[in-house]
């Protein structure tokens, strides 16, 4: 029973044998160390060890690339082994996605806010577009407020964007596609938004959009 | 039709004709006379202009700064304004701002804007005159514009016609003798300041004596 409530746990936990091995792991920080080098977790470790054996629990934000972590416990009995839990971030909210959808050419949004931010602020663009993404359902305001918040008074903007292959999102039983629009720019805010979710990363922003290519009744309004 | 010959219209034009595509809500500001109720009805021409009960055509509202509150819901809402909103009216009504620049900010346009005009009113009025405006008026921008050019062509161009004016004006005030004749007067004497210049010649060409009209002159403030 602890062994299965470990194995299923949200956060994920790890434990390294002396050598730096990993000796077991969650599903979750299987996820985690599919991306994350293991070396890199298990240098975090001895940096952050308790000096005596017992557990230490730090809250306070970690990074490793896109995961973020709220804090950990790292624990060890003797020099055999030293295991680490993370906790994950719990501080998400719910996605509003299928409201107020209307059909739209990404591409044209995005020129849209191009020309209007050059209009009111000297803003260098670079845009590269997928031409692959076909014209999709999106809540056209929130999409546009997003854009604006993002690039206002931003002096250089990089903006790409791409479907995610092999990524997907549930959403009323469906599936869809994920659209990243990808916003480098000089970072100055964390920015949240209740309709997309909005990754806040070191170089800026990425929003994720799901591919709707049609609507159920009572969305399209 | 949308006149831009300078890059700032065309920038708006851009704008304006993806906003008609996106069918995006907009608050349009700037001074008076700028075009803002114009920029409006391209946006969205089968728009209804201040609607009093609900409608399911786009609507625009005039002067919404004044009065920044929308009765009734409605997809597609344009507004024009005098001043810039507020950011929180501004996201709750609308996706975007434009602000629209005075003409003289753009004076490459203001030639295209007085042809226009001149060819509008002379269809309208069925005047054929051709006029020229050396010193467009734009401190009320494209009104004031406008106004100066119907001015021009409706302008009178014979003294007798301007007499007959003046009748219908004696017709209903008139104020003393001297009064009036002191009016005429100045009026001429500036006009001849203007021709001539020097009072010698001004003396000359009236056939006045000089030490009258330099002390008429004087009395008049010319």
């Amino acid at each position: 029973m602890f062994e299965f409530w470990c194995e299923y746990d949200i956060n994920p936990l790890i434990i390294f044998n002396q050598k730096g091995n990993i000796v077991y792991c969650n599903q979750e920080a299987e996820i985690f160390l599919s991306y994350i080098n293991k070396k890199e977790v298990f240098d975090f470790l001895l940096k952050n060890a308790p000096k005596k054996p017992s557990i230490k629990t730090e809250f306070r934000k970690i990074n490793f690339k896109d995961f973020e972590f709220n804090g950990y416990s790292i624990g060890y009995k003797d020099d055999s082994q030293i295991g680490v839990r993370f906790f994950i971030n719990t501080d998400t909210h719910s996605i509003i996605y299928l409201e107020k959808l209307e059909k739209i050419d990404l591409s044209m949004i995005i020129n849209f806010t191009v020309e209007y931010m050059n209009l009111k602020q000297n803003t260098k663009f670079t845009v590269y577009f997928d031409p692959s993404i076909p014209e999709i359902y999106i809540n056209k305001k929130a999409f546009l407020d997003l854009l604006f918040e993002i690039i206002e008074n931003q002096e250089k903007v990089y903006i790409e964007t791409k479907i995610n292959i092999g990524e997907y999102i549930k959403l009323n039983q469906k599936k869809f596609p994920i659209i990243s629009v990808i916003i480098e720019t000089n970072k100055k805010k964390h920015i949240k938004s209740p309709y997309f979710e909005v990754i806040n990363n070191k170089k800026g922003y990425i929003i994720q959009i799901p591919l709707i290519k049609e609507t159920y009744e009572n969305h399209n309004t | 039709m949308f006149l831009a010959k300078s890059e700032y219209l065309q920038k708006i034009k851009k704008i304006a004709d993806m906003c008609k595509e996106l069918k995006i809500s907009v608050y349009i500001w700037g001074e008076k006379g700028v075009g803002k109720t114009f920029l409006a009805k391209y946006i969205s021409p089968n728009a209804v202009i201040n609607p009093v009960k609900p409608t399911i055509n786009p609507i625009i509202i005039e002067d919404f700064d004044k009065k920044p509150s929308i009765e009734f819901k409605n997809t597609i809402i344009i507004a024009t304004g005098t001043k810039p909103l507020n950011k929180d009216i501004l996201k709750r009504y609308f996706t975007m701002d434009i602000e629209l620049k005075p003409l003289k900010e753009h004076p490459e346009d203001i030639e295209e804007f007085i042809n226009y005009f001149l060819s509008k009113a002379q269809k309208e009025l069925k005047i054929n005159k051709n006029i020229k405006i050396s010193d467009p008026d734009i401190s009320e921008n494209l009104n004031s514009l406008k106004r100066q050019i119907y001015q021009q062509l409706l302008f009178p161009e014979k003294k007798e016609k301007i007499f007959e004016l003046l009748k219908e004006i004696y017709l209903n005030n008139h104020s003393t003798y001297e009064n009036e004749l002191k009016l005429f007067e100045k009026t001429l004497f500036e006009a001849m300041k203007i021709k001539y210049g020097s009072k010698l010649q001004i003396s000359e060409r009236l056939k006045i004596n000089r030490v009258t009209l330099t002390k008429k002159m004087k009395a008049l403030n010319v």
